[in-house]
């Protein structure tokens, strides 16, 4: 019973969640196949946390993102050899990788959405994923905080200082709300 | 967001999904890899389920893990046969059934948990003292044969060698208490030889003939060795010992003190019927040994009060040996009166 009850929990947040994971692994690694596979197994540590840990998860889709970030860096460390001085700042994030045709043929990626995808990825460190969750994913500040590990006024100056550099890339006129 | 641009460009990217198979496809994988498969899977077999070795049936630790409650009970069970074994092993005899786990396991045991020699001295003398209470036992009852005779000697010749051993790493830390346990040790093997001389008296010359000569030059060789090493380690200690009569004064007064707790036992001993032949030896060897030690004991003072330091502490060592002496008599005679009953 308590299986069915878990499954049923899992099963509603993998179909609000799933698209948006993947959207954020792929922008990420720019590799379809790699996106699936990282969103995979970010699904696959959520549900056996869910399961096998008896854990009650407050923020699921925090908890989600957090995996993600995770799953990202251990991916990238793979792939190729990284600095001990990037290793030792734990600020240090995975570029945005140059999003290619083959990654995104079934979506609808036309050139705005790539450009406005390329200057994100061209943010300073501690601002892309700030920005990127709060304009694309929609996510509310305090949300963004717990997946950064940062509180939310440092969270919002980050969005807000990342929107600044945005604008001056773009020339989009963003307004922060 | 007044910017369509912007707001063009957000919408473009969050069209970027997985397609319906591929989020199936993700979906069903997740699930299979934990025990809710079983669950969303019911009638289809898993695709990556662990599978079993076709060796487990020879695995062991695989028996134990589907048969815990078997394992459980056969452990409780192994436990309290194993120590009910043990409790009824302290009072074996040789020639019982439980004997040898007693002398083969328990007590070297003991012996090899104790952590220091002078503890491992300790629980050394305490086996040889058993060793020599089975011969007693056994020659009180008429059942000390020769092959028990031997198997009790065999076992003490060792544990002496042993004791000897150990006696002499305490010396070097501790040398009182070494003329300490060389002292027991001596008094024991002297008065049981004695006691077992006054059982096969008691039970008739020919039975003398018989065990005193496996028995009773076991015993001798073992309190020759054993005089020779307590003779030596006397000597060496007492000449560090003596420079202090505070110390000679001190282990007077607990000579002094063993002395009258024996005496007022051999009242009591004395004033106990005895109801045979080898009582009555018990009871006068232990009143001529305790004599033997009160006359030690003043040649001691003598030899104090003249400066002869070393002769005095020898004599007063003498003194403690035949006390302790004579304290064993007296057991004796109660624990095998009691054992004839």
């Amino acid at each position: 019973m308590k299986q069915q009850k878990l499954q049923g929990t899992f099963t509603d947040i993998y179909n609000a969640e799933a698209d948006a994971l993947f959207r954020f692994c792929l922008i990420r690694v720019s590799d379809r196949e790699q996106a699936l596979d990282l969103a995979q197994e970010v699904f696959t540590r959520f549900w056996q946390t869910l399961t096998q840990k008896s854990r009650h998860i407050d923020h699921p889709r925090a908890f989600l993102y957090i995996i993600a970030r995770n799953a990202i860096i251990d991916w990238y460390r793979k792939k190729k050899s990284v600095s001990l001085d990037s290793l030792a700042d734990p600020d240090t994030e995975e570029p945005y990788e140059q999003i290619d045709d083959s990654a995104i043929a079934d979506s609808k990626l036309e050139g705005e959405g790539r450009f406005l995808v390329d200057k994100i990825g061209k943010l300073s460190q501690g601002h892309r994923d700030a920005v990127y969750l709060r304009f694309v994913e929609g996510m509310s500040p305090p949300e963004i905080a717990k997946i950064l590990g940062l509180s939310t006024n440092a969270t919002s100056v980050r969005i807000t200082r990342g929107i600044e550099e945005l604008r001056k890339m773009t020339g989009y006129d963003i307004e922060v709300e | 967001m007044k910017d369509k641009k912007f707001k063009k460009a957000i919408g473009e990217i969050r069209k970027i999904s997985m397609t319906s198979a591929e989020k199936q496809r993700i979906l069903g994988r997740v699930l299979e890899t934990t025990s809710a498969t079983n669950f969303a899977h019911k009638n289809t077999p898993i695709k990556n389920a662990p599978v079993k070795s076709v060796w487990t049936i020879y695995s062991f630790s695989t028996w134990i893990e589907t048969h815990r409650w078997i394992t459980s009970v056969a452990v409780i069970i192994v436990v309290l046969v194993g120590n009910s074994a043990v409790l009824a092993s302290h009072d074996s005899l040789p020639g019982d059934a439980l004997y040898s786990i007693k002398t083969n396991i328990v007590e070297p045991i003991r012996v090899a948990i104790a952590t220091t020699p002078m503890a491992k001295a300790e629980i050394q003398t305490e086996l040889v003292q058993n060793r020599l209470y089975e011969a007693e036992t056994l020659a009180s009852r008429g059942q000390l044969d020769e092959v028990k005779e031997q198997s009790i000697n065999r076992r003490l010749e060792k544990q002496v060698a042993n004791l000897n051993t150990n006696i002499s790493k305490v010396e070097k830390t501790s040398p009182e208490k070494a003329d300490d346990m060389n002292t027991t040790l001596e008094a024991n093997v002297n008065a049981h030889a004695k006691i077992l001389a006054a059982i096969a008296i008691d039970q008739g010359e020919s039975r003398v003939d018989k065990t005193k000569p496996v028995v009773l030059e076991k015993k001798d060789q073992a309190v020759s060795r054993t005089t020779f090493v307590v003779s030596t380690t006397v000597e060496n200690s007492a000449t560090k010992q003596v420079k202090g009569s505070k110390k000679f004064s001190k282990r007077k007064d607990f000579v002094k003190s063993l002395m009258q707790d024996v005496s007022k036992d051999l009242d009591a001993a004395t004033t106990t019927a005895t109801s045979s032949d080898f009582q009555q030896t018990i009871t006068n060897d232990a009143k001529v040994t305790l004599d033997r030690a009160q006359k030690k004991l003043e040649d001691a003072e003598m030899h104090s009060d003249s400066g002869h330091e070393n002769e005095a502490y020898s004599d007063l060592r003498d003194s403690e040996r035949a006390t302790k002496e004579a304290g064993i008599f007296i057991k004796a005679k109660f624990r095998l009166s009691t054992e004839g009953e």
